[in-house]
């Protein structure tokens, strides 16, 4: 099923090069922040696609640490930049993020991994997937079967707290500021393809978000799925909100 | 571009259209988030 994260993979790259050299051009925090959003949404599928051929426990870690803890986040942070108007607040979110995006990145690194586990590890199989040769660890709850990754990198404590809110942040901030910007666009009756491009980076976002819900269903192949359909709908809702624009002027919100 | 080229008139299938997919995209986002809090609060390993 790696095929998909390649797919995948690649349509981040031209979405990224896209989002950044809007960046170069015009500028604005927003832009910079979600291309670090789909840079890392990128490394976590290109770690996918290693990790399907075979283990290192470092693609691993990055695998986690960008797929897992920071894409959303850093993409929602971008929607923050671009929606709000006090700077003071934005600029305190950005510190925010930032320090808890280094903390993450250290508890990572210092995250001890399990070798007897590592060395068991499948490639066949999704590393977000049951791996029966692997032990089950203590403290994982009872009739819950762990993926290798939890087995392997014991990803609990600080580090799923962070994980989860992480994503909470990102989701609500990138689909929730999505759905807000279609809808003044909606009411005002004005920019139809941004209206449309909004909504199609809301639908685009809810994939991945609920990517880890299907993991923890059982269903890990649609983790793959969700990633390719949720970065092709937020790709082209990122060009259908930004098609043609003879004149720039300044709106309440917008993909800009 | 003016401002009255930037106005679009919504057809009928438009006007309840889009509703219907924000309302339905925002039931969605709270399922998610929903699902992401229980997480945390059920303990998970």
């Amino acid at each position: 099923m790696h095929y998909l994260s390649l797919l995948s993979t690649v349509i981040t790259l031209a979405f990224t090069l896209a989002v950044l050299s809007r960046y170069s051009q015009r500028g604005g925090t927003h832009l910079l922040l979600w291309g670090i959003g789909l840079a890392l949404y990128g490394l976590g599928t290109l770690s996918e696609v290693i990790l399907g051929s075979s283990f290192n426990d470092w693609v691993m870690k990055l695998w986690y640490l960008s797929g897992a803890m920071l894409t959303a986040a850093w993409l929602g942070q971008g929607t923050v930049n671009l929606l709000v108007r006090r700077k003071n607040l934005v600029l305190t979110a950005n510190v925010v993020l930032l320090t808890v995006s280094l903390l993450s990145l250290v508890l990572i690194v210092i995250q001890p991994v399990d070798l007897k586990a590592a060395s068991l590890y499948d490639p066949t199989i999704p590393a977000s997937a049951h791996n029966p040769l692997m032990d089950i660890p203590e403290g994982i709850r009872e009739g819950r079967l762990p993926a290798q990754y939890q087995v392997i990198l014991g990803t609990g404590g600080l580090i799923l707290v962070l994980t989860i809110l992480l994503n909470i942040y990102g989701t609500l901030m990138l689909v929730g500021g999505a759905i807000y910007s279609a809808y003044l666009f909606f009411r005002k009756n004005v920019f139809l393809n941004r209206m449309v491009g909004n909504i199609l980076i809301a639908a685009g976002g809810l994939f991945p978000a609920m990517g880890g819900t299907f993991v923890r269903a059982g269903m890990v192949d649609w983790l793959y799925v969700s990633e390719f359909v949720g970065v092709i709908l937020m790709f082209l809702g990122f060009l259908q909100a930004t098609a043609s624009e003879p004149v720039r002027e300044r709106q309440t919100a917008s993909t800009d | 571009m003016n401002r009255k080229s930037k106005r679009f008139s919504p057809s009928r299938l438009t006007r309840w259209l889009v509703p219907v997919f924000l309302v339905g995209l925002t039931l969605v986002l709270a399922g998610t988030l929903l699902l992401l809090f229980l997480a945390i609060i059920g303990g998970l390993p």
